[in-house]
């Protein structure tokens, strides 16, 4: 097996081992992305210097009998709305084309801290915008399942190059499902974590209520590595919770799911009509692995959070991304289209800056908290958001998770949705209820659909607050019945894990 | 039916507080005299990805303001964004309060016109971030073309209280005692240094005129109101208020109509000019900062703010007419500032008798540190050494005029023991036993004049006085003139 | 839900986006989409299926927020990188197109 197919446990131990280097796991990285990426288009900015300095300081430390930390020498790709100081970090969006931050973000520090090497920055869409990384302004990204279709979005590229076998280990920012939604198209565990478990500084906001920052692995215990490393509590963020964090690894040894009450969602039947069969059966399957396993199934209703949180969030998510991207005026940093007055200097550098799908959203945000009509949407929108907040603590009196589909569909076909922006919006309509009640959900891949391109097909599980312990807990009895999440069957090796 | 034009004002007071870092990150405030964009962060500069965290000491100056303005504080507080795009706001919103200010509903008396103390209605105190500054020549003073203006963001992010009264205020004299006094008060808490000059306080003006009929009082006409800009000191405050006030009047005198705008004091021509009117009027989209958790004003830091409260100025005053015997002026004067009324008070405890000590302190005292350019903290003269002289005068063993003399070596930095001597004074004054051998040795030289005087030539008793200013003159003014006119007219009398 | 024209451009305007005469009708209609979409709320709100009387808005005080920063100044290493690149600078100034005073 080449070494970028390793796991990032499995690299650690090899390293600190000695059976091979950090240097060594990263040029196989490198030479995998330099093979694959023609096709694939994952990546905005590849670190490969930076990376073989880093891995060559790991080795260093190693051979000095110094330990690199808990992800020596693991390659790492980063979305591209997250900073790392002195790589360009565009949020694919020509406003930003060339802006390299200034500092880094706190999950970089973190990464660096523990050791990890990155490898390079994710194409998404602009400024997260999106269900299909085809609205990044650069280049759209190819599912490598079948690289005629999305690999789902915003976090696209994040997703696709830790299918594709880039790295092991990659970081995406879900805001209304911008890590389950790609994880569920490219066939890997996604977690998007509990509000406020991982800090928030060096992302650069879209919905700064609803944004988080999490992982996307191949396996269980990768996913859990990552976000031991990443949930750390900042003074930086205010919205940081100071609380202390569990050891994520601890579940992952869970024989069973007995005693556990796993629930479906009544109000899923009236929905069966919009959602593809595959996904049905899928989650139909697993859910029969979870009995299998133990586990009491349960029924829960959520009729606000499925009927209206789609449309609360497409409220609320845009009128704090319309305040977000206000600072993008050509006046400090990025994209500056200079005029001789000081209005034409902003609307031709925004008008310039921005692409079609970012000005709907600000121009939504905006409309919607001006004069005269907060009240009636952004009030309105939040005091739902409330009631979701208080139909989920309901539930979760009655279960332990709470299973849905991560997406309605598999991965849809470039170019299908791309004119129809409210249909894309539907592809998010079970993940983004767990932003707005602020809960921590996983997307596991539950199988795949028949036919001559197997699709992978993910699984949502959500937890209750600070319950990330409970859904790892679950993933990895799912994974010992699912088999780990396979690298896409692209290019020559392609090895392991449950590919059809 | 006559008409009478009464002034309607309302005053937006900005202050900057007095932290170390910014409210939203640990960049330093003291950017005066600072390199452009040297104190600046990605938080302050709004870098992507950057967040504000709120400075605590803020909120705790904000608190300590609110509570001395009589306001109630809120328990829970939040902050909202203000979009809008300007190139000194560099996220382009500005965070502020709205709907819920740190601190409501408080009240502070200002002497009236009348004369009668006046109550003026806080409606609010609420904390934001300061904006960065716009300069539109270059740091050297040129005027780089008439193309740019420059941008320097060191300012933005320093706190601010904004302290906002209800349209209590009749008068531009009414308005400066109302600015005076929460300077005087922001001065005391040591919230704010209060420097209008510097900027760090702010004054915005909310003023319209009603007419109303004479005889009834009825109010027949409410006037647009505007908002007046860009007064930087006190006096520009009433300048400003009396030229607007005046405007409207007429405008409204001759028929005319007024619109809502806000309007730019010109001080050098004494003049106020329209910067933009109501139709340029910006949507600010406010809504709460999703970055920043509600702010808990816990139970605990109320009472112990509250418990660390100074004495407020006004009860100061009270207390030194009360305490003293002082005459409300002088109270006032004592009171004004926090170091000059604890020199006042520590002379007073070192044995001055208070009225002569106040007398002191705003003539010869003040007198010296506006000559010298000193502050009542760096002052020479030590209160304890001040009671003492004035104790001598009082005693009067010392007349003002060598007193004052004695001052002046003081004020050089000289002790009280070498100061006197300089100033040709005997330390302990002059005994009555010396005073009686200075008239002997006076009438010893006069004996033409006591001639005179015994043989009854002098009726307006001039001849006296000039014998009562020759001992003067001999005891350098350290005898008193009534008591040696005295021992005069006794020993005169006696030969008789 | 009705959007007009005159919506888009006010909006537009407010957010500082120049947007395009053939912009405009698709912006309208994805107003009315994205609205419309919303107004099912004020639908079942008549029909009894959503209550929103009492309900507070923002459910702030769960979270657990980390303590207020101390006072304490912080010299940040950011601002030569930024300073140098800026749009347009001069000295250690940035640069905008001139502003009257009074504007
Ligand atoms: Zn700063």
């Amino acid at each position: 097996m080449e070494l970028f197919a390793l796991s990032a446990a499995e690299m650690v131990r090899g390293i600190k081992a000695k059976d091979f280097s950090a240097s060594e796991v990263f040029a196989s990285c490198l030479s995998r992305i330099e093979a694959l990426e023609p096709e694939l288009s994952a990546l905005l900015a590849l670190t490969a210097g930076m990376g073989r300095e880093e891995a060559a300081r790991i080795d260093g430390m190693i051979a000095r009998g110094t330990d690199p930390g808990p992800l020596a020498g693991v390659p790492v790709v980063l979305k591209d709305n997250m900073c790392l100081r002195g790589v360009p970090a565009t949020c694919a969006s020509r406003i930003l084309e060339g802006w390299i931050p200034p500092y880094d973000g706190k999950v970089a520090e973190l990464l660096a801290g523990a050791g990890a090497v990155f490898a390079g920055k994710a194409n998404m869409d602009e400024f997260a915008m999106g269900s299909s990384t085809e609205f990044s302004a650069f280049h759209p990204t190819s599912n490598p399942w079948d690289t005629g279709r999305v690999p789902g979005g915003s976090s696209g590229g994040s997703a696709a190059a830790v299918a594709a076998g880039y790295a092991p280990l990659a970081l995406g920012s879900d805001t209304g499902g911008s890590i389950r939604q790609p994880a569920s198209y490219c066939g890997l565990y996604g977690l998007k974590p509990t509000y406020g478990l991982v800090s928030r500084w060096g992302l650069v906001a879209f919905a700064s209520s609803l944004d988080q920052i999490g992982p996307f692995a191949r396996t269980v215990e990768d996913l859990a590595l990552l976000l031991s490393v990443i949930a750390a509590p900042d003074a930086r963020d205010g919205t940081c919770s100071p609380r202390e964090r569990p050891d994520y690894a601890a579940p992952l040894a869970a024989a069973s799911l007995r005693g556990k009450r796993i629930a479906v969602v009544k109000e899923l039947d009236a929905m069966r009509s919009s959602v593809d069969p595959e996904v049905l059966r899928v989650l139909e399957n697993t859910l029969n692995l979870c009995r299998e396993e133990g586990a009491e199934i349960v029924e829960v209703s959520l009729p606000v959070s499925l009927e209206f949180g789609l449309p609360c969030y497409y409220i609320l998510a845009p009128a704090e991304a319309s305040s977000n991207l206000a600072r993008f005026d050509g006046v400090r940093y990025g994209l500056s289209c200079r005029e001789d007055s000081l209005l034409d200097l902003y609307l031709t550098t925004r008008g310039a800056g921005f692409g079609a799908e970012v000005k709907r959203r600000i121009l939504t945000g905006t409309y919607v908290l001006s004069s005269g009509y907060y009240d009636a949407y952004y009030l309105t929108a939040q005091k739902v958001r409330s009631l979701m907040k208080a139909e989920f603590r309901k539930a979760f009196g009655r279960c332990d998770l709470i299973a849905l589909p991560t997406a309605p569909t598999p991965a849809f076909k470039k170019g299908e949705l791309v004119d129809d922006p409210v249909r894309m919006y539907l592809a998010d309509v079970f993940t983004l209820p767990v932003n707005l009640a602020e809960l921590p959900a996983l997307s596991l891949n539950g199988g795949f659909t028949g036919g001559k391109k197997p699709l992978p097909v993910g699984v949502q599980f959500i937890a209750p607050q600070w319950g990330e312990p409970e859904l790892l807990n679950a993933a990895a009895v799912l994974e010992r019945r699912l088999g780990k999440a396979p690298i896409a069957p692209l290019g020559a090796a392609t090895e392991g894990g449950n590919a059809p | 039916m006559t008409f009478r034009y009464i002034p309607v004002i309302g005053l937006e007071i900005h202050v900057q507080l007095s932290t170390a870092t910014k409210i939203f990150c640990p960049c330093s405030t003291d950017y005066i005299g600072a390199e452009p964009n040297t104190n600046v962060c990605p938080v302050c500069l709004g870098l992507p990805g950057s967040l504000p965290v709120l400075n605590k000491r803020a909120v705790e100056l904000g608190v300590r303001a609110g509570l001395a303005l009589s306001c109630t504080i809120r328990n829970h507080t939040v902050f909202h964004r203000k979009n809008y795009f300007y190139p000194d706001l560099p996220k382009a919103y500005q965070i502020s309060q709205y709907d819920l200010p740190l601190a409501e509903g408080g009240e502070i008396y200002i002497p009236g016109d009348d004369g009668r103390p006046r109550r003026i209605r806080i409606t609010r105190l609420h904390l934001e971030e300061d904006a960065g500054k716009l300069v539109h020549s270059a740091a050297d003073g040129r005027l780089e073309g008439a193309a740019f203006s420059f941008v320097d963001y060191n300012r933005g992010g320093v706190p601010l209280a904004e302290i906002v009264s209800e349209p209590d205020i009749t008068s531009p004299r009414e308005a400066r005692e109302y600015v005076a006094r929460i300077r005087q008060t922001v001065r005391y808490l040591g919230v704010s240094d209060g420097d209008m000059e510097r900027g760090s306080l702010r004054v915005d003006a909310n003023v319209s005129v009603k007419k109303t009929d004479e005889t009834s009082g009825e109010v027949l006409y409410w006037g647009e109101r505007t908002e007046i800009k860009n007064m930087n000191s006190l006096r520009a405050v009433e300048r400003a208020l009396e030229y607007e006030i005046i405007r409207q009047t007429g405008v409204l005198a001759e028929g005319g109509s007024l619109e809502r705008e806000t309007r730019h004091w010109n001080d050098g021509e004494g003049i106020t000019t329209s910067m933009r009117s109501k139709e340029a009027a910006n949507d600010y989209r406010y809504f709460p900062d999703p970055d920043i958790p509600p702010i808990v004003v816990t139970e605990e830091l109320l009472e112990s703010t509250r418990n660390a409260l100074p004495e407020l100025p006004w009860a100061k005053e009270r207390r030194f007419a009360g305490e003293y015997g002082l005459p409300e002026a002088d109270a006032a004067f004592m009171a004004e500032s926090l170091p000059v009324a604890l020199y006042f008070e520590e002379c007073v405890k070192n044995g001055a008798a208070p009225l002569r000590a106040a007398n002191w302190i705003r003539t010869e005292v003040f007198r010296v540190m506006n000559e010298k350019g000193l502050s009542m903290d760096s002052f020479p003269v030590k209160p304890s050494v001040l009671a003492e002289l004035v104790a001598l005068v009082e005693g009067g063993k010392l007349s003002t005029t060598v007193a004052r003399e004695v001052f002046a070596h003081l004020a050089e930095g000289r002790s009280l023991k070498d100061a006197l001597p300089a100033a040709g004074a005997s330390p302990g004054g002059l005994s009555a036993e010396d005073v009686e051998k200075m008239v002997d040795r006076v009438l010893l030289a006069n004996g033409d004049v006591v001639e005179e005087i015994r043989s009854g030539r002098d009726p307006k008793g001039k001849k006296i006085k000039f014998l009562t200013g020759l001992v003067m003159k001999e005891a350098r003014g350290q005898a008193d003139a009534a008591a040696v006119s005295g021992i005069l007219e006794r020993r005169l009398g006696e030969g008789r | 839900m009705t959007i007009s024209e005159k919506d888009v451009r006010h909006v537009a305007d407010l957010a500082r986006l120049r947007v395009e005469e053939k912009e405009i009708e698709p912006l309208v209609r994805h107003f009315e989409a994205i609205l419309g979409h919303f107004a099912t709320l004020s639908r079942a709100r008549e029909e009894g299926r959503l209550n929103l009387d009492g309900v507070d808005p923002f459910l702030f005080s769960e979270r657990e927020a980390p303590p207020l920063r101390e006072d304490e100044p912080v010299r940040s290493a950011v601002r030569d990188d930024v300073l140098a690149a800026a749009p347009e600078r001069k000295d250690s100034f940035f640069v905008v197109p001139r502003i009257l005073e009074e504007e």
